[in-house]
């Protein structure tokens, strides 16, 4: 493929792009290039998951760094932005039109004339199950089938980029597989898909390629079952409400990967471990033979948020002993150590264990 | 994937005018706006027909009066103000920007078409207003209803002109301070189009209600009227015209160059 041609091709590169908000930094130094297919960008509330999407489709300029979409700097920039699909996070819409409306006239804002507008509207809101309801105000629709106009308006002109922030945010099962079907034909007929989220699992329903953002920074790029081994890796706590706390870390503390035991409350005792599963079996096990009363068995820290916490101090620290140069955003990204789509670059754990595999 | 080619400058004028105007239609604003309008009408035939034994010079007069107070003085801000002020500023604060600005469409086009929206509304309502005060208060005068025509419609043009250049400012306090559009707007047609349209001396001048009065043709009110300088007609034209343009240019910068709430998670 020429230069030229590759450039126009569907894709979303980023080089050290950063945005701040006065003293607020909330991208920093992201270095990425997506190619099609589908990705998930996972990260926690206030990661900076919207503000890339938002500097990705051209609606805020960049502090630093570019970011090009099929080649083009996308702020301003009509060439760019008739090949971007968006769907903006915020349940907001116009009320008082309908979703055929409301549709037909983002389509005819990306050029199509009027007959033809309605034609695609009427189309994409079909593709989306709103078929029947087309005709009402969005003002009566439920979050779900907002959710779905939302998403209509974004590909009723067949974008080669879709970025959708949260997608999935209160939709139901039914309205749920609908969107990740129609995701998942975009992608196949060539375009980019990058989609936020912070929930896992949402991802997983979809693709294995996902980016995780933490506090502006991308920690890690990897496919899906690597964030489960970070995930593994990643201490948990493990947390026991019961009638005798010490009896039982006493009995827990030889197991496998139990890591360390303390006592945050009278009746509390919490383990820390790597391999909670094991752990569980086992407080399960002792707590039959020892016959404990147990209250509440909880994992505090079992999500995402916390591997995100868990991965910015570890590329932080790396950094610090420079253990590792393509530990998450320690190192940013650039044009020359771009991590080819779907390889971890989350950090020395994930690649020690790879060569394990 | 085959989006489709950029759409034309016209084009993008002309389809977010038309979703505009379409949401006008569905919106409260439009209702206000007739409501205030059918008020001030009411109000200006009650008092021309209030009078006794009233002839046709003295009716002229009651018309005047009636437009220079109800239309000049009150829809010419009013109806401006409820179409333009939010149609940038309602935008952001409802975040339903984010679904225009990710459209081909070039921002210079999206608050072109925003503002003809704005003006395709308030000017014929001042029109259609202005019009049914004319017919009404010389329905009982015949010959009058074709004298006074000319100089009723040089009120219609005035009021239409400083409608246009009213909707050019609240456009751009609501693209330059999102939050307090209303506010700023407001303070804008209370301090310097209706205060200063009252002092007296040249500074009165600053005033597009004073110009706008003197292309009316309506007699100086105001405090010391007599140390007001007169306006050539054509000086008042074009005036009017120069600051409605470049308050329109700015307000078109402010949308094509901001990020507005973007900014803001």
């Amino acid at each position: 493929m020429s230069q030229d041609a590759e450039e126009k091709a569907p894709s979303i590169r980023a080089v050290r792009l950063s945005k701040w908000y006065g003293r607020v930094t909330a991208l920093q130094d992201v270095s990425l290039h997506l190619e099609p297919g589908v990705w998930g960008l996972l990260g926690p509330n206030g990661s900076g998951k919207t503000t890339f999407l938002r500097l990705v489709a051209g609606q805020m300029r960049p502090s630093l760094g570019d970011v090009r979409v099929c080649g083009l700097r996308p702020f301003g920039n009509v060439d760019a932005l008739r090949r971007i699909g968006l769907c903006p996070e915020a349940d907001a819409m116009y009320d008082d039109l309908s979703a055929l409306e409301f549709v037909t006239s983002m389509a005819e804002l990306s050029g199509y004339s009027r007959k033809e507008s309605r034609e695609r509207a009427e189309a994409a809101l079909d593709a989306f199950g709103l078929k029947k309801a087309m005709e009402r105000r969005v003002g009566g629709y439920s979050r779900g089938m907002r959710q779905r106009a939302k998403l209509a308006q974004a590909v009723v002109h067949e974008p080669d980029v879709l970025l959708l922030d949260e997608p999935l945010t209160g939709t139901d099962p039914t309205s749920r597989a609908v969107i990740l079907e129609q995701l998942a034909k975009r992608a196949a007929a060539g375009a980019v898909v990058l989609f936020s989220t912070h929930v896992l699992h949402e991802v997983e329903a979809l693709t294995d390629r996902v980016l995780l953002i933490a506090r502006g920074q991308v920690v890690a790029q990897g496919r899906v079952h690597e964030i489960r081994d970070l995930l593994e890796e990643h201490p948990h706590h493990v947390q026991v409400v019961v009638d005798r706390p010490r009896e039982l870390a006493t009995a827990v503390l030889g197991e496998p990967g139990v890591l360390g035991v303390r006592f945050p409350a009278a009746h509390t005792v919490e383990f820390e471990t790597r391999e909670p599963d094991r752990t569980y079996a086992a407080i399960a096990k002792k707590a039959v033979e020892g016959k404990f009363h147990i209250t509440s068995l909880t994992s505090p820290d079992a999500t995402l948020e916390a591997l995100f916490h868990y991965l910015v101090e570890r590329s932080g620290r790396m950094a610090g002993t420079g253990a590792d140069a393509a530990s998450g955003s320690a190192t940013p990204y650039t044009g020359q150590n771009l991590a080819a789509p779907g390889k971890a670059t989350a950090g020395a754990k994930t690649s020690s264990k790879e060569a394990r595999r | 994937m085959s989006a489709p080619a950029v759409p034309s400058f016209g084009h993008s004028v002309v389809t977010t005018a038309r979703l505009q105007l379409k949401r006008f239609s569905r919106g409260k604003k439009l209702w206000l706006a007739v409501i205030a309008l059918a008020l001030v009408v009411a109000g200006v035939v009650t008092a021309r027909y209030l009078g006794t034994d009233v002839d046709a010079e003295q009716a002229g007069k009651s018309v005047t009066s009636g437009l220079r107070a109800g239309f000049m003085g009150l829809l010419v801000y009013l109806l401006p103000f409820l179409m333009a002020s939010g149609v940038i500023a309602e935008e952001v604060e409802g975040r339903t920007l984010s679904f225009l600005v990710a459209r081909p469409v070039s921002r210079w086009a999206l608050g072109a078409g925003k503002y003809l929206a704005s003006i395709a509304l308030a000017v014929p309502l001042l029109a259609i207003g202005i019009l049914v005060v004319h017919l009404a208060c010389f329905a009982t005068f015949p010959s009058a209803l074709v004298d006074q025509l000319p100089s009723t419609l040089r009120v219609m043009g005035a009021c239409s002109l400083l409608a246009c250049c009213y909707a050019a400012f609240c456009m751009l306090w609501g693209a330059v301070a999102v939050e307090a559009a209303g506010i700023v707007a407001t303070l804008h047609l209370a301090v310097i189009e209706f205060g200063i349209s009252l002092v007296p001396g040249p500074f009165r001048c600053i005033s597009m209600n004073y110009i706008a009065s003197q292309l009316a043709g309506f007699e100086k009110g105001g405090l010391w009227p007599d140390s007001t300088p007169d306006v050539p007609v054509l000086a008042a034209g074009i005036t009017l015209g120069a600051v409605t343009l470049i308050f329109f240019g700015l307000s078109l910068l402010a949308v094509a160059t901001s990020e507005f709430r973007f900014s803001k998670a």
